[in-house]
């Protein structure tokens, strides 16, 4: 194992890193309110910024790229309650601060926006956001090739119990996350952590393109910060992982049919000690990596397949 | 289930207020503006971690009240406390109200309103020193109200010398007697009030409509304005023609400075979303700091006893006060978040207690330990895998790292340091070594994918795996061989292969020696087997094949109890290379056995999406076209006929082709054939080539027969086409 250190440039904390399709570039975002691109510069071996940009107005808290095959495209949310979606320019140079236009700005959420996740890509060009108004939003981009229109497709309100009234809640309080179920069943999937409810749902489209709340992933004693939906890769069940304030790591194994799921927790580690706050597995779903307020980036491996 | 409900001890409706002890100078006091809303809230209450750490100090002391919120029932603009701070004054369209606020609870002293019906307030301030039982409004129309709260709050006097509304007042903080007012109508003015004249001076900005006035608090003949226009000037009360020092703050207007209690800084605060800090000792022209805020800020003050942080609130929308470490930028130290409209004014009662007023109609009394820490909200760390198993991480600096090797975990370890406001992120990106892209690539682009021949197939792809030593899957497509492989010698081998090993299950124990000896007496029965188990041995000895036949040896057992039950072995190998994550192996084991294996198509069909994904992100297409054109699931074989469209024109009128009666050969428009061929004018179906000089061409064989004999085109154009294929 080698780590290899490169200076963010960033001012402030990092929120969130992510990888494009082919792992050839990779998006930082930050508290500083910019976004850097950072290409891998064979020549030199080092990871290279080719590009920095003010994008918000506020915290940059995550950040996702679209399947190349819609473009070169980043969606960007923050705490200034926009999510706003970037296009590569390829005329432009490198670090001219221009090469990422602006192509939209969706400002529906009445909260902090907390999590975005591009759909995968069979399901054409969707975003599915969350903000801290407990409202799971998903967009459209109907036609590809214009990235400024994007269509409210979905608004739903992921607390059951708590009535649509969005003036209830505080920013502060709040920590919702999401992410896409990633293979291809007939029917799309969403598992978000639902804030105070401690608890993350499984929210499924059915055939009527309703969103359903289903199975519920419980046990967490605190507010859900990260959930990672594990690549299937074929097996005959599903994996979810969650990083929780209660300081500790689950990994969740959904067994049965497209109908319904069996949710077993198989896994729990308090090894963190601190706050969690993020989860991530890797592209095949067999290695797991979380983050927390120790410091320390920690990799789970499962042996003998479920026991971790 | 919600903490908040825990969190209020109690609220008290339409409690009535005490009874005032001032007089009502004869008027009954509105009765509407007697309702109460207490909300009371004490420190060992507060369950949620979110809140300052301090918090956790005081619970188990006296309950103290962090919280006291009084409702006014009007929009409030301004308000200021008086010099004992026992006393604030609230001011709004229709209220102008001095309230008594203790620790504990909040009361009406008295109305001002009635009497003294100004317009609009925009402003108020308590004076001090000999005004100390004065308070000044200023109006929206341009006058300022002097009251007198001492004895029998009459008005002082009025004075309506600017033209235009008053957009602030300020005491001078030694001499309560000097009051100096920023107008609409450009310029300050300055008066004495102990003398009944008009304005002593007459600052003129010159520039624009002036925002915000204030004393410095050190010296006393110090003053800054804030513009419109994005200036701040600092002057000097005894040189009133020309001010002293002029600096382009901000882009729009400024909104709000404040002094710093050193009496050498400002920090102003703008439309353009900044707050800027100042020293106006330097001849820099440049600001010392700069937060960025979310919102065009409209009131800055400095935190007393904290020399480093400020509190801001927001012109429009935001209904928070933020207050920030001119260290740390971009997020703020804390924030409140109780008003439920914008605030509109806020000062510091002490270090730690803020009273602020609202459009809500709200006056609230908080502590610094019932706000939120922003903080404490936003993840530190991140992390982001990428297809090459390298780890891309950020987190809080740290000063030394150790990689451990803990049983079968593998850690990143790192140690924290204390340090919490100067951090900046550490950054790194890991390489792991649990995932090589080469052999990967190596076996995508190698491995047969053909059913015809499975037994070659499978030898073939045994040695793939061999050189990129993956000597369990090479292992893996050997038994496959020996199962599958349909050579006629095979299946005699296979069957000795059975009795040998049947004969070594009756005499040999389980232990590891047993399992290579096993290995090694089959092969030996299996001439074709020979070198493969040499290599196995070397490879024993090398103990890279720890556990590596386990899955063989088992595979065995079950071919031998369950007799050659190819189905269920079949199953358990799929399993186990699903769950490893192998979808390469699954896929191309099923492409290689084609009809023998039955597996649900799902399965196949998830394990096809994400192999081919995977290929799409390691930009391997050929490998990924070449498996999905051999794939036998429909939705598989899909993927290559979407979304590549080539789309046609007329070679003669340029109008698209588009599938009509006449099929794609024929234009619809100009009715002519499509790219006929230059030597036999029939319609070219399958390859056509042409010359990149004058674009004439035909049929290849056409072409190629005509350019043996000839060098000029064959249209007679006159191109001398063969130079160009040179």
């Amino acid at each position: 194992m080698s780590v290899q250190p490169f200076d963010s440039l960033h001012e402030d904390l990092i929120h969130d890193v992510a990888y494009d399709f082919y792992g050839k570039r990779f998006v930082t975002c930050s508290s500083d309110q910019k976004l850097k691109v950072w290409e891998f510069n064979q020549e030199t071996n080092t990871w290279e910024q080719v590009d920095s940009w003010k994008a918000h107005e506020c915290s940059v808290l995550k950040v996702a790229w679209a399947h190349p095959e819609f473009g070169q495209v980043i969606a960007s949310c923050s705490f200034d309650r926009s999510i706003r979606i970037w296009e590569e320019q390829e005329h432009e140079s490198k670090n001219s601060g221009k090469r990422w236009m602006e192509k939209a700005r969706l400002i529906d959420a009445k909260g902090s926006v907390q999590d975005i996740a591009f759909a995968p890509n069979f399901m054409g060009l969707r975003l599915a956001s969350i903000a801290a108004d407990g409202v799971l939003r998903i967009y459209e981009a109907l036609e590809v090739s214009d990235l400024t229109q994007w269509t409210l497709m979905d608004e739903i309100n992921v607390h059951s119990s708590r009535n649509a009234n969005p003036s209830t809640f505080k920013d502060a309080e709040e920590s919702y996350c999401l992410s896409w179920c990633p293979s291809r069943y007939q029917f799309p999937m969403i598992v978000v952590g639902c804030g105070k409810e401690n608890s993350a749902k499984i929210f499924r489209c059915d055939q009527n393109s309703k969103w359903r709340s289903c199975e519920i992933l419980d046990g967490h004693q605190d507010l859900v910060h990260d959930v990672d939906w594990a690549p299937n890769m074929g097996r005959s069940y599903q994996l979810i992982a969650t990083a929780s304030k209660d300081t500790r790591v689950r990994i969740y194994k959904l067994t049965g049919n497209k109908d319904g799921f069996k949710v077993d927790a198989v896994a729990e580690f308090l090894d963190h000690d601190r706050e969690v706050w993020k989860v991530k597995w890797n592209v095949t779903g067999t290695i797991l990596s979380s983050a927390g307020d120790d410091g320390k980036v920690r990799l789970w491996k499962g042996k003998n397949n479920i026991d971790y | 289930m919600s903490d908040r409900s825990k969190t209020v001890v109690g609220r008290f409706f339409d409690r009535p207020s005490t009874p005032p002890s001032w007089p009502n100078f004869g008027q009954t006091p509105e009765t509407d503006l007697t309702n109460h809303l207490f909300t009371l809230t004490t420190s060992h209450v507060w369950s949620d971690t979110n809140r300052s750490s301090n918090e956790k100090q005081l619970s188990g002391n006296v309950q103290r009240i962090l919280k006291l919120k009084h409702n006014l029932n009007s929009s409030l603009t301004a308000l200021s406390a008086s010099p004992d701070h026992n006393q604030v004054v609230v001011a709004g369209r229709e209220v102008l109200k001095v309230l008594n606020v203790s620790e504990r609870e909040i009361t009406e002293e008295f109305n001002l309103k009635n009497r003294h019906l100004n317009k609009y307030s925009n402003d108020v301030k308590w004076g001090n020193t000999s005004t100390k039982n004065k308070i000044a409004t200023a109006a929206t129309n341009g006058s300022i109200a002097i009251l007198d709260v001492g004895n029998d709050s009459s008005l002082d006097r009025k004075i309506d010398e600017h033209s235009r509304a008053v957009n602030r007042i300020c005491f001078n903080p030694t001499n309560g007697s000097i009051l100096l007012s920023a107008s609409q109508d450009c310029t300050m003015k300055l008066w004495d009030l102990r003398e009944p004249d008009s304005a002593r001076f007459t600052f003129e900005g010159k520039c624009e409509n002036v925002r915000d006035v204030q004393f410095n608090s050190i010296n006393q003949y110090d003053f800054a304005a804030a513009f419109e226009n994005g200036a701040i000037q600092k002057w000097d009360i005894r040189k009133p023609t020309i001010h002293e020092r002029k600096l382009n703050a901000h882009l729009g207007s400024v909104l709000a400075l404040d002094w710093h209690s050193d009496g050498r800084t400002i920090a102003s605060g703008g439309r353009d979303k900044l707050i800027k800090i100042w020293d106006m000792n330097s001849d820099n022209r440049r600001p010392r700091d700069v937060i960025h805020s979310m919102t065009s800020i409209a009131r800055v003050q400095w935190r007393p006893d904290h020399p480093n942080e400020i509190a801001s609130c927001a012109l429009l929308s935001d209904s928070r006060i933020f207050i920030w470490n001119i260290r740390r930028p971009f997020i703020a130290s804390y924030y409140f978040e109780e008003h439920e409209d914008v605030p509109t004014g806020f000062l510091w009662h002490n270090s730690d207690v803020l009273w602020s007023c609202s459009k809500d109609k709200f006056f609230i009394q908080q502590d610094i330990n019932c706000s939120y820490r922003p903080l404490s909200l936003l993840s530190k760390c991140s992390i982001g895998w990428s297809v090459y198993d390298k780890i891309a991480f950020s987190i809080e600096k740290y000063d030394d790292l150790i990689a451990e090797d803990h049983n079968q975990f593998r850690i990143i370890q790192r140690r924290t340091s204390p340090n919490i406001i100067e951090t900046r992120n550490e950054t790194g990106i890991a390489s792991l070594p649990t995932f090589d892209h080469k052999a990967f690539s190596y076996l995508a682009e190698n491995y047969i994918i053909s059913n015809h021949d499975i037994w070659s197939a499978c030898e073939h792809n045994a040695k793939i795996a061999w050189d990129v030593q993956r000597f369990r899957t090479a292992q893996t497509w050997k038994i496959i061989q020996l199962l599958y492989g349909i050579l006629e010698p095979v299946d005699n081998n296979a069957h000795k292969d059975k009795e040998s090993a049947n004969s070594l299950l009756n005499d040999s124990s389980p232990t590891n020696p047993s399992k290579s000896s096993n290995e090694t007496k089959e092969s030996d029965s299996i001439k074709d087997l020979n070198t493969v188990t040499e290599k196995h041995n070397e490879s024993l000895d090398v103990s890279l094949l720890i556990d590596c036949f386990d899955i063989v040896q088992s595979t065995y057992n079950s071919t031998l109890c369950r007799n050659w039950d190819k189905e269920s072995i079949m199953m358990q190998l799929f399993d186990y290379y699903a769950e490893q994550g192998d979808v390469q192996m699954c896929v191309t084991l099923i492409l290689v056995l084609g009809d023998m294996i039955k597996i649900s198509q799902e399965r196949v069909e998830q394990w096809f999406f994400s192999y081919i994904e995977l290929l799409h992100r390691f930009q391997l297409w050929c490998a990924a076209t070449h498996i999905i054109s051999s794939c036998r699931v429909p939705s598989v074989e899909m993927m290559n006929q979407q979304s590549t469209t080539i789309y046609t024109t007329c070679n003669n009128c340029f109008r698209p082709i588009l599938n009509s009666r006449s099929g794609y050969w024929i234009c619809d428009k100009c009715r002519k054939m499509l790219n006929p061929c230059s030597i036999c004018h029939n319609t070219v179906k399958g390859l056509y080539t042409w010359c990149q000089g004058c674009s004439h061409g035909g049929h290849l064989f056409h072409m190629k027969e005509w350019f043996s004999a000839n060098n000029e085109c064959p249209t007679g154009c006159g191109h001398n086409c063969s130079v160009a294929i040179e």
